[in-house]
């Protein structure tokens, strides 16, 4: 035996603590957490003590309890509460040289065998310029359930015509007013790009959905929420986002579907913490597109392999 | 319960950083190796306060966590390092007196102390007496190696030193540990 073998051996008899034993560790931590959670505003607070999340500690188990009477009743309420915790979730502010890393899934499914919606399912990872001067990179896995399906990776800078020229970067949205008139504005004239001739509260929506595709500043995520809180015709259902989970969802119904056909756009929550997950667009009879963004993180660099890669030309 | 289950470490932390109850999962998950390991260097009940310290101190610094880094543990092996640096007489007065009579100071009751003295047999005396002597941040260095099972990197990670310095303090520690075995006859047991 080795000198470390023979020193792994000393005391090795001492057993791994009881449940018991660490009670009260886990107790002053518990203690500690519970006193450090954020503030939220009074609805928020309202929802949490109503019991939408009741935490308690038994023998080291943590018991999670929902409770459906304190569901929010209207879409508008469920926007604001995402409001509330854009605005107390911690998000450190990136440098404008900095990258915004983010995961997104996307799939698309037809109904009733509609041709013309085509299948898909994307998993991808992005990095995104924040200040946008620098090109974005996208790296498109190949889906599991396809064998040897493409797998892509681009350098995709912005290019000031052709596609994605309109493509906001993250410190464009920082430069957004918060105040409700000039981004309703914003947001109305964002819609109205890709929605020509619909009333102003559907070029508003339509700009919201479309900006939140994307990372947003907390700042500006909040006051975006709020003025989708004040548009007719949000509803709330449950729907599951892109990665499977199931959230609490506002919807807005117009008829922004092909031909004019009804659509169904959502925004879709985490049913406690009314974090965005991702959306869904339904076009009912003709097919669903899910989106979702999670893992977000900041990177000062973008990953090795990408050097690579030649940036595709603008036209 | 999946969240506890499927995410890492760093995935955990992350997400305390919002939900700061999130991070009593973190403590179901690696409390129980921090004081098994804490427990074999102070004994049971000094366990018992720094596992309760290093978690503390550990969620209060839960905003500086790199996650890059999936695995946690060496993390919180550095804070319990800090917290038994401040028993390090009481540490050492241990190895020495287990190392005179085979006995450590905190075993609890006479058949526990009855067991300790028939296993000290020739080689455990002179390991804790080696123990003792060793200088503190040498023995951190190697106990993390033998004890926490962490790798030279994780040991890097939670010293916050180089790894090179792993390496000169742990080649110094074995050392001293093999001075110690090389006297004894570990065939002899001591009664």
């Amino acid at each position: 035996m080795n000198d470390l073998t023979e020193l792994r051996d000393l005391f090795a008899e001492k057993a791994h603590p009881t449940a018991d034993r660490l009670a009260s560790a886990r107790t002053a931590l518990l203690a500690e957490a519970r006193a450090k959670r954020r503030p939220r505003a009074a609805g928020l607070r309202r929802l949490v003590l109503a019991g939408g999340l009741v935490a308690a500690m038994t023998t080291g188990v943590i018991v999670v309890q929902t409770f459906n009477s304190a569901a929010p009743a209207s879409g508008a309420e469920v926007l604001r509460l995402a409001a509330e915790a854009a605005s107390a979730a911690p998000w450190p502010e990136p440098r404008d040289d900095q990258y915004l890393h983010y995961e997104r899934i996307a799939e698309s499914r037809s109904e009733n065998g509609v041709p013309n919606v085509v299948p898909r399912h994307i998993t991808g990872e992005v990095w995104e310029s924040v200040d946008g001067s620098r090109p974005e990179l996208w790296w498109h896995k190949p889906a599991k359930s396809i064998p040897r399906g493409n797998e892509s990776k681009e350098l995709l800078p912005r290019c000031p015509s052709g596609p994605g020229s309109g493509r906001l970067a993250y410190a464009d949205l920082r430069g957004w007013p918060t105040d409700q008139e000039q981004l309703r504005r914003k947001l109305a004239e964002r819609g109205n790009q890709s929605l020509l001739n619909k009333d102003v509260a559907t070029q508003i929506w339509g700009g919201v959905v479309g900006v939140l595709g994307s990372p947003v500043p907390p700042k500006q995520q909040a006051a975006i929420f709020e003025i989708a809180a004040t548009l007719p015709g949000i509803e709330i259902e449950e729907l599951k986002d892109a990665t499977g989970k199931s959230g609490i969802a506002v919807t807005r119904v117009d008829n922004r579907g092909p031909g004019g056909a009804i659509s169904r756009e959502s925004l879709i929550f985490d049913k406690t913490s009314y974090v965005l997950l991702g959306g869904q667009e339904l076009v009912p009879g003709r097919g669903r597109e899910l989106w979702s963004i999670t893992r977000p993180q900041i990177t000062d660099v973008l990953p090795a392999w990408s050097k690579s890669l030649k940036p595709t030309e603008c036209v | 319960m999946p969240l506890s289950t499927t995410l890492s470490d760093a995935a955990l932390i992350e997400r305390s950083w919002r939900d700061p109850e999130d991070f009593a999962l973190l403590f179901d998950r690696h409390a129980g190796h921090i004081h098994r390991y804490v427990a074999r260097r102070l004994g049971d009940d000094t366990a018992d306060d720094v596992v309760s310290e290093t978690f503390l101190a550990a969620f209060r610094q839960r905003r500086d966590y790199d996650i890059a880094r999936p695995e946690a543990l060496p993390w919180l092996y550095g804070f319990a390092t800090n917290f038994i640096r401040r028993h390090q007489r009481a540490e050492v007065h241990r190895y020495k007196a287990y190392s005179k009579v085979g006995v450590l100071p905190d075993a609890v009751d006479a058949a526990e102390q009855a067991v300790e003295r028939a296993s000290a047999h020739a080689v455990r005396r002179p390991l804790a007496q080696a123990l003792a002597s060793l200088k503190a941040r040498d023995r951190d260095v190697l106990l993390l190696v033998a004890w926490a099972d962490l790798t030279y990197e994780g040991v890097a990670d939670a010293l916050s030193i180089p790894i090179g310095t792993v390496r000169s303090r742990l080649n110094r520690a074995r050392a001293v540990v093999r001075d110690a075995l090389g006297s004894t006859d570990p065939m002899t047991e001591i009664s």
